[in-house]
């Protein structure tokens, strides 16, 4: 996991521990300087105690002094050093209170204590009070009666215990203090052994790291180095090659934007044709809408065309009729008139002129017989032409209806072309405007391949820079490892 | 009109199938359009059967059968007095009545009037077409039950 860490991190980490080092001893230091501080401050507390039992004493001993002095001379001066003493007294004996209200046991002394000064002062009071109303002979009766020796060694015994005490506390103190300097001592000097040789540890150890992990790295910029001056050459090569294509592609633009010019002078033209063209279109149009007119008006005449040939059959028939009673009177006639010439003939002589008359009437009914027939074949041959131009006339028609549809194919054809031409004129106009704006487009596009042949020369003599720089680099990396690994040659 | 032989001065000229054919003059009755025949059963083929004519029935022959053609449907009867009795004659067309000087140059044929049958007793021509005299009638009363 360290092998991953980065150099910053490494010597973070490196300072990190030599200053942990360097804190845990200064603070072993700091809490043994402390505990001799206060053990120092004790032993000093220890000997004011003592001291103020020393003054208690003297005080004592004063006011006891200033005491007998009075008593013994009387002298009023001597009662100046007693007053003095008491005052000091009750001092003496308010600082050993306070002094040595941690100590339970020399404030059970000092609560012994006081009463029995206070009895022992009460009792050089009464005796000054005796001498200077009774005189000295009734004092030095009143303080053999009071015993003021006893009292007196019993308070010194007290004042002599609590000295014991508090000097039984200076000899502890004592050790302890010298105990927290030795380890004090101690401390310091092998901790501070200790943490030069943690920091010189750990300097080996980052010196090594960075050394490998620089000497990597530096051997990587030198290959990299190397590719970059590969890569630079190539990179210069390309830019060449890129500037000499953008070169030809540049002239290639120019023949496109001649040819979009072309194309956008034609694409007016041909929106011109095409304009014509529609007009054209809305005239064919019109003459169509006019020629369909004309094909209905030859619909109607046709129909009534054949609405008269219809009536022409129908009369033909009703002639045909008149025919047959013509033919069959014809007939009538005929076989009357050859029974006529029959009779007339079985008349002899007398019949010769009515077998005359007979045969010239039938004669007739044939000629009327004949000609009706010519008339029914007629009739017939008309029947039959009006029966072909009926059926012409209904082909006739047909093929007007035929045409008129054709026309209306034609006209929505017209339409269609109008529509289609005027869709073409647009398409036209938008593709002269496209033609314009791609002219634009190129002229826009030469001027960035002309940039991007500029940006390709910048980028020849940036890769040549970046050759010098890949030069410079590797020969950085050269020195670095000779500054890592002294011992590597060039 | 009495005149059986072949003197007689007028004829009826009609057709009998292909067969243009002049009968005597003197036995015709009577031209009419035909009426409807009833067969007869076991008569011969030329006989067409019997028609009501005036009143009365009369055997109707098919004078172009007789005269070998095939059967056609008649347009005309033409009825003649045969020996007393009245005998129907189905034509094809009356055409009229020819008097003896507009007939060409007719002479007996024996052969073709043997191949003609004996009711033909002359061939002669009319505009270029044969013409076939019927001048014995009689003859074909022969094969027509009583």
């Amino acid at each position: 996991m360290i092998s991953r860490w980065t150099f910053g991190r490494r010597l973070a980490a490196g300072f990190g521990v030599a200053c942990a080092v360097l804190l845990v001893i200064a603070g072993i230091t700091y809490h043994n300087t402390t505990n001799l501080v206060d053990t120092e401050d004790w032993v000093a507390h220890t000997y004011e105690v003592r001291s103020r039992l020393a003054d208690l004493t003297a005080a004592l001993t004063t006011a006891e002094s200033g005491e007998r002095g009075y008593l013994i001379t009387g002298n009023d001066n001597y009662l100046e050093t007693y007053r003095t003493a008491l005052a000091s007294v009750k001092t003496a004996v308010d600082d050993v209170r306070r002094l040595t209200s941690d100590n339970p046991r020399q404030q059970d002394r000092v609560n012994q204590l006081q009463p029995m000064i206070e009895t022992r002062l009460a009792n050089l009071r009464d005796a000054i009070d005796t001498r200077r109303t009774s005189g000295a002979d009734a004092a030095a009766k009143q303080i053999q009666q009071n015993g003021g020796l006893s009292s007196m060694e019993k308070i010194r015994a007290l004042i002599v215990d609590a000295d014991h005490e508090e000097g039984e506390l200076l000899r502890v103190r004592a050790v302890e203090s010298r105990g927290a300097t030795t380890f004090t001592t101690g401390v310091i000097i092998w901790g501070g052994l200790a943490g030069l040789a943690a920091i010189a540890a750990i300097g080996s150890l980052i010196t090594s790291s960075l050394g490998r992990q620089i000497g990597s790295a530096v051997s990587h910029v030198e290959s990299s180095a190397a590719e970059l001056q590969a890569s630079a050459n190539q990179q210069a090569q390309s830019a060449s090659e890129q500037s000499t294509a953008m070169n030809e592609i540049s002239t290639t633009i120019n023949e496109l934007l001649v040819s979009s010019r072309q194309i956008a002078d034609s694409a007016q033209r041909v929106a011109g044709s095409a304009e014509q063209t529609a007009i054209a279109a809305r005239g064919g149009q019109g003459m169509v809408d006019q020629t369909s007119d004309s094909i209905g008006g030859i619909r109607r005449q046709m129909d009534q065309i054949v609405t008269h040939m219809l009536e022409l059959g129908k009369k033909s028939q009703e002639i045909g009729a008149v025919l047959d009673i013509v033919l069959e009177l014809a007939e009538q006639t005929n076989i009357l008139a050859i029974n006529a010439t029959i009779e007339a003939a079985g008349a002899g002589e007398n019949g010769k002129r009515f077998a005359v008359v007979a045969d010239e009437i039938r004669k007739l009914a044939d000629r009327v017989g004949g000609s009706a027939k010519e008339i029914r074949t007629l009739i017939e041959e008309v029947r039959g032409a009006v029966n072909t131009t009926v059926m012409a006339t209904e082909t006739g028609s047909k093929a007007v209806d035929a045409g008129s549809r054709q026309f209306l194919d034609l006209s929505a054809a017209f339409r269609q072309i109008a529509a289609l031409v005027a869709s073409t004129t647009e398409a036209a106009r938008e593709i002269g405007l496209s033609t314009k704006q791609q002219t634009s487009a190129v002229d826009q596009v030469n001027v960035a391949i002309a940039d991007v042949t500029q940006t390709a020369r910048e980028t020849e003599t940036s890769a040549s820079e970046t050759l010098k720089t890949a030069s410079q680099l590797s020969q950085l990396a050269g020195d670095l490892l000779r500054i890592i690994r002294p011992g590597t040659s060039e | 009109m009495n005149g059986n032989d072949h003197n007689q001065e007028s004829w009826l000229l009609c057709r009998a199938g292909s067969h243009l054919c002049a009968l005597p003059l003197a036995q015709i009755l009577e031209v009419m359009r035909p009426l409807p025949i009833e067969p007869l059963a076991e008569a011969p083929a030329f006989i067409r059967g019997i028609a009501v004519i005036r009143g009365a029935p009369v055997a109707v022959l098919d004078l172009g059968h007789l005269l070998g053609q095939t059967r056609t449907k008649p347009s005309r009867f033409v009825t003649a007095r045969v020996g007393g009795r009245t005998l129907g004659l189905a034509v094809t067309e009356v055409m009229g009545v020819l008097r003896e000087d507009q007939i060409g140059a007719h002479a007996a044929v024996p052969l073709l009037r043997e191949a003609a049958g004996e009711a033909v007793s002359t061939i002669g021509s009319l505009d270029s077409e044969a013409l076939l005299f019927l001048d014995k009638l009689q003859l074909l009363m022969e094969g027509v039950p009583v």
